[in-house]
């Protein structure tokens, strides 16, 4: 069984060691990958993250059509962030999300982009300020994702994602 | 002090302690930011449950649906939580079983979390994976071989995770170009306003600050053949690195996760080149 074992850590040594690199076949496995056993530790690297993201919603009818508000995911940051931070995961699904819709945008020809609507990121974004900002007089709600330069700003926000508008008011709603 | 360092046991314990410190807040933050995993949350199961694996009359998406969910997927939070703290108990009274059970359940749990958080998770949550994994498979043949192989794995994975952070870094344009530092500092995401204002102008300590971290990071292979006590100065640099990550960047869980793996680092290190006692 030690045999084994040395066997089992060493493969698994030689696959995280190969899954450093962005060869196809890697992708593939990486792809069947469901609990994360292949590291990936090129860390802020080769294109760091240097800009924060901003998810912002608008409700129609009352903030047509130029009112928006942005969807704080995160405090900012504190001292005792370095102990205890439940709040940066939530941060950190929300660059995740853009870099997913990006990816999934780009790989999609411009007839067929429609379809990142069904996105788990999309759809998530969408569910989350869906739920949190039901009111009775708001009837849809969109969404869009801003790219910002952090605290000592060099150039203007850029709209990076602007999602369709979608209903608020549920089936039964609908029918009466 | 050699002898100590040559302990398996003792290397193991600080290894499940210092780990179990990082897992044991993971899990706690997973565990207050539970509203974000219910419905309408950023993480609410109907939503990210809603792919190829999980979906559909497969007995993997049936297990998936039952236990991914919101109240099952609490449950297993606790259940990492208690595992967690009682790993280091386990190591410490020498008990061969409890050892086992405790890493075995710590690892199926955390499997557990890396399938359903398909963003939001990072490299602390990467690097607790492989610490737990071949800890438990380290322990289970019972000799002394497997569980050495197993320190060598820590180590070496540590190693090559700084390693190739530092040479992506080096061969990256955007970090030749001197500034990232800065810029990372200057984000919300993963920045502090006063730091970043700091470093605002003075382009000298933004490239020195850019190029000393990923040159160490590059070179840190060589902590596991410089023997003790030169060991210790990579160990240094790693811990005041990772905690000025927590404190700048807010990547608390990173400072245990990475701290975990050295005293594999320095148990290899005092096998590898010997040292002074």
């Amino acid at each position: 069984m030690t045999t084994a074992v040395i066997i089992v850590l060493s493969v698994w040594l030689g696959l995280s060691a190969l899954g450093q690199f962005d060869a196809p076949f890697i992708t593939r496995i990486r792809a069947r990958d469901h609990f994360s056993l292949m590291p990936r530790w090129t860390f802020f690297a080769p294109r760091p993250g240097v800009t924060d993201y901003h998810l912002l919603y608008q409700l129609c009818p009352d903030d047509w059509p130029n009112g928006w508000h942005e969807e704080h995911l995160a405090d900012p940051r504190t001292v005792w962030g370095a102990i205890w931070n439940p709040l940066k995961r939530n941060k950190k699904a929300l660059c995740d999300s853009v870099r997913s819709l990006g990816q999934q945008s780009k790989e999609l020809d411009p007839s067929s982009l429609w379809q990142v609507q069904f996105s788990v990121p999309y759809l998530a974004a969408l569910s989350y300020l869906s739920s949190r900002h039901v009111s009775e007089s708001a009837t849809h709600i969109r969404f869009m994702i801003i790219e910002s330069d952090g605290f000592h700003a060099v150039s203007e926000p850029r709209l990076l994602f602007l999602s369709e508008k979608h209903s608020l008011v549920p089936n039964d709603r609908v029918a009466k | 002090m050699i002898e100590l360092l040559s302990d398996q046991r003792a290397i193991v314990l600080g290894i499940v302690a210092i780990a179990g410190v990082g897992a044991t807040i993971s899990t706690l933050e997973w565990i207050s930011n539970r509203q974000q995993l219910q419905d309408g949350g950023l993480y609410c199961w109907e939503i990210v449950g809603s792919r190829p694996l999980t979906v559909g009359n497969r007995i993997q998406a049936r297990v998936a649906q039952q236990t991914l969910k919101y109240e099952s997927y609490l449950g297993i939070l606790w259940t990492r939580l208690g595992a967690v703290v009682s790993v280091p108990v386990a190591v410490w009274t020498g008990s061969y079983i409890a050892t086992v059970l405790s890493l075995l359940l710590v690892v199926l749990t955390t499997l557990v979390m890396n399938v359903r958080s398909i963003y939001g998770m990072d490299g602390s949550d990467q690097m607790t994976t492989q610490v737990y994994g071949a800890l438990l498979l380290g322990y289970l043949p019972h000799t002394a071989l497997a569980l050495n192989a197993a320190l060598w794995y820590i180590a070496l994975q540590a190693c090559l995770a700084y390693f190739t952070s530092g040479i992506a870094k080096a061969i990256s344009p955007v970090w030749r170009a001197g500034g990232t530092v800065y810029r990372i500092f200057n984000t919300r995401t993963y920045g502090y306003e006063p730091v970043a204002r700091f470093l605002k102008d003075r382009p000298r300590l933004n490239k020195f600050l850019d190029w000393s971290g990923f040159g160490v990071e590059s070179i840190f292979p060589l902590a596991l053949v410089v023997g003790f006590p030169a060991v210790l100065v990579f160990i240094a640099w790693g811990i005041a690195f990772h905690a000025m990550n927590a404190l700048v960047m807010g990547l608390n869980s990173f400072f245990w996760a990475f701290c975990a793996t050295y005293p594999a680092i320095v148990y290899v290190a005092v096998s590898v080149g010997g040292g002074a006692s």
